[in-house]
């Protein structure tokens, strides 16, 4: 039987296609800090967001949710929910 | 990556419920096309028909007048200001975004304007009423659907047209399921047929998640108004929009099918309208003439003439007309369905 060798912070880094730093998330009148190289949607969630309710943006445009956020990206996350 | 069904590019949008991922191109035709799927499966209108959309300056209501303008359907705008500021200028901020939108497409809008026709806003008036005690929607909802329904049949239109999309739906048979508004629920539907003087009605986008009609908007540029109606804030659909979305989050397709599972059940029989609604006789208002349950003056007319007091009895007169009716604004989160 093979044991998986233990993977130092970096190497588990690199495996899931993580980079180093952090990436912001800004609604409304509020901004997240989640760390980069996961996916905006993963990070809408580590934000306690739900991404139902949320559309990611960045300079205006939207931008997939599988996409990748990178160290020092400011996504806008526009809420779709509307009242009435 | 997602990459775009049609084309294989990379895909900006992706559709849990439906498993459909699409690249901007392909969403908006996808999009467009959904919409008349939509307007020809529920005979909602047809090119000779003269539709009037509701506008609010939210991204439903011009997205949806966006699709019908580019689907060649003769549709004209209908924008009606409510004075409701909020500190935000959230009316005249409405009216620049809709007077904007209609000048780039040399589309044609009426703007109807409370304050100025009847000298106060709607705040004003539900501090007058018993109806406004508390928020001001219900007022507001009585308010635009008496204007709506003027204005389409002084202006010979045979459709009304607002931008609810499902998840807007979905709130309120959810609100309604919870608290058992039996009568709500039978009334309920995407089109109301016209009957005695109130002009048919239509949700083209009812099918649209919330989310998709705001991922329209956002890749055609439309630019519409982001804040909510202040009195919106706090308002039960939007928990209700919330709850559902947490559950859509876990399963998706949920809502859809919730709503989907509603109508079909109706069809099938569910929700059989109130006899005594059936039978109910609407009268001309002697003020306005528009149809309303009670004989005399309607439930508009009584609020906007100052001197006599809302009456009790109009305020539960049987709904007859549309459960919620014009876009995603300040509308009703009280007196759903109340006829005018
Ligand atoms: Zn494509
Ligand atoms: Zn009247």
């Amino acid at each position: 039987m093979v044991t998986e060798p233990l993977l130092t912070e970096a190497q588990d880094n690199m495996q899931e296609g993580r980079t180093r730093g952090t990436a912001t998330l800004i609604l409304r009148d509020k901004t997240y800090t989640v760390p980069a190289g996961i996916t905006v949607r993963q990070a809408i969630q580590k934000a306690g967001l739900v991404p139902e309710s949320v559309l990611p943006t960045r300079d205006g445009e939207l931008i997939p949710e599988d996409e990748r956020v990178r160290d020092g990206d400011v996504i806008h996350l526009v809420a779709v929910i509307s009242g009435g | 990556m997602r990459k775009c069904r049609k084309c294989g590019q990379r895909a900006v949008v992706y559709m849990r419920q439906h498993r459909l991922a699409l690249c901007k191109e392909h969403y908006i035709e996808w999009f467009i096309e959904q919409t008349a799927r939509t307007i020809r499966k529920y005979r909602m209108f047809t090119k000779e028909d003269r539709v009037l959309v509701a506008v609010s300056g939210g991204k439903d209501s011009l997205a949806l007048w966006d699709v019908l303008w580019q689907l060649g359907y003769q549709a004209h705008g209908l924008y009606i200001g409510l004075g409701i500021d909020g500190g935000i200028g959230y009316s005249d901020r409405s009216r620049e975004a809709v007077e904007t939108f209609a000048r780039e497409r040399n589309l044609h809008l009426i703007v109807e304007d409370v304050p100025t026709q009847y000298g106060e806003g709607i705040p004003e008036m539900a501090r007058r009423t018993r109806r406004g005690r508390g928020k001001p929607c219900s007022v507001c909802g009585l308010v635009k659907r008496h204007i709506m329904n003027r204005v389409a049949r002084e202006g010979g239109y045979t459709v009304l047209a607002t931008g609810h999309n499902l998840d807007d739906e979905a709130a309120v048979l959810f609100g309604n399921v919870m608290t058992w508004q039996v009568g709500y629920l039978a009334r309920q539907h995407p089109v109301l047929p016209a009957r005695d003087g109130l002009v048919k009605k239509v949700k083209p986008f009812f099918r649209f998640y919330e989310r998709e009609t705001a991922a329209y908007a956002l890749l055609r540029g439309i630019r519409y108004v982001y804040d909510e109606c202040p009195f919106a804030q706090g308002a039960k659909s939007i928990y209700y929009k919330e709850l559902l979305n947490k559950l859509e989050e876990e399963r998706p397709g949920t809502k859809l099918q919730f709503f989907l599972g509603f109508l079909r059940a109706k069809e099938q029989g569910a929700f059989a309208p109130v006899q005594e609604e059936v039978d109910e006789e609407l009268h001309a208002c002697e003020v306005c003439g528009q149809p309303t349950t009670a004989p005399g003056r309607c439930a508009f007319c009584r609020l906007v003439t100052p001197g006599e007091p809302v009456s009790k009895p109009a305020l539960i007169a049987p709904p007859l007309t549309t459960p919620s009716v014009v876009s995603e604004t300040a509308s009703e989160t009280g007196a759903r369905g109340t006829v005018t």
